[in-house]
């Protein structure tokens, strides 16, 4: 599998977001779900933990195993639901944002090789002070029974 | 003595009476429940006729939902979140009813798309394949589309369009509510987001009571 980013700069990065008092954010609860036969758009959800005294702005996601991924939201309008593209994410300090199902979530586009569940799926979460998280998961597909 | 012995004996009918009271009164049927999360229609409200198509290509109109319970979400297939996500909670309610109450009807699911433009009966057979057991698609023109939500009170528009075009990339705003359809195909209730599992499991079966 061909990685987006050398692998050097992957741990030059992540090591970047990390200070003596620990990293400066976090990402827990990321799943990714494979897109419905014949959709093109897989989607994802997380939560985004601001641990510093400061805000912070996520302004880019990315995964190697896809080709695009964009930052969305549904928005709930007297029951009316409503996508918006956002460009940025901010987490208020010692705050977390939750991407979940009705609301913020990831679209995944052009998948590059067969999407097979149970495969590991990597998202690199950007800030714009350029600080990347990277998460690993592994792929899931919309269970008809809990 | 003869006034002791009235007394006695207007007590003893007092409490006989007391005692036919409470024997009527837990003799009578309980009210019905009432739901927790749906709202459910003073009346139930008749369809207009329409006509639609389903999965299979085949008509599905007003007679579908003779003999059986339906809930009804108005979607689309390209909708990454709310709609899979919706269908899923949906189809997992069904899955938990099917456990608890395994003797009695369950629901049916019915996604009707608001999408005509790309949600053939062919890709609605693949999409709703995808959320098990009891998932039906429907689809039809923008007029059958329109005098259907029109009186379930459902909206839908397509976003940043001037007119039809089959563009690949918009998004069609819709109503998010679950509508329930009773086995005489009639409107019966209907479910406002957000949703949850629990809230259909909980209230299908009250819902599915004979009003």
């Amino acid at each position: 599998m061909t990685m987006r980013f050398p692998g050097a700069l992957f741990l030059v990065l992540v090591l970047g977001a990390c200070g003596e008092s620990g990293p400066r954010f976090s990402i827990t609860n990321a799943e990714v779900i494979a897109a419905a036969p014949g959709r093109t758009a897989s989607v994802a959800y997380l939560i985004i933990e601001n641990h510093r005294d400061e805000p912070l702005t996520v302004t880019h996601i990315a995964s190697p195993q896809f080709a695009s991924v964009e930052m969305h939201e549904t928005v709930l309008n007297n029951g009316v639901a409503r996508m918006r593209a956002l460009s940025s994410v901010t987490v208020e300090s010692n705050a977390s944002v939750e991407f979940k199902p009705g609301g913020k979530h990831l679209m995944l586009f052009g998948p590059v090789k067969a999407l097979i569940p149970g495969k590991p799926v990597a998202l690199h979460i950007q800030l714009a002070s350029g600080d990347i998280s990277i998460v690993e998961t592994t792929l899931k597909t919309r269970h008809s029974t809990d | 003595m003869a006034t002791s012995n009235k007394t006695v004996a207007l007590i003893l009918v007092l409490v006989a009476a007391l005692g036919v009271g409470v024997w009527l009164i837990n003799r009578q049927p309980a009210p019905p429940a009432a739901p927790q999360y749906a709202l459910r229609l003073p009346e139930t409200l008749e369809l207009p006729d329409f006509q639609l198509l389903d999965q299979d290509g085949l008509l599905l109109d007003n007679d579908w939902f003779n003999g059986r319970w339906t809930m009804v979400f108005f979607g689309f297939t390209h909708c990454p979140d709310i709609c899979p996500a919706t269908l899923s909670m949906l189809s997992a309610a069904r899955s938990r009813l099917s456990k608890q109450r395994p003797d009695q009807q369950l629901p049916d699911i019915l996604l009707i798309s608001v999408d005509p433009g790309r949600d053939s009966p062919e890709s609605l057979k693949q999409y709703v394949a995808h959320f098990g057991d009891g998932v039906s698609g429907a689809t039809g023109s923008q007029q059958e589309l329109r005098k259907l939500a029109t009186t379930l009170g459902i909206y839908f528009e397509r976003e940043g369009s001037d007119g039809y075009r089959p563009d690949k990339d918009y998004n069609v705003a819709h109503s998010a509510h679950v509508i329930i359809i009773d086995d005489h195909g009639n409107y019966s209730a209907v479910f406002g987001p957000p949703h949850s599992i629990a809230a259909f499991v909980t209230d299908m079966p009250v819902l599915m009571t004979a009003r």
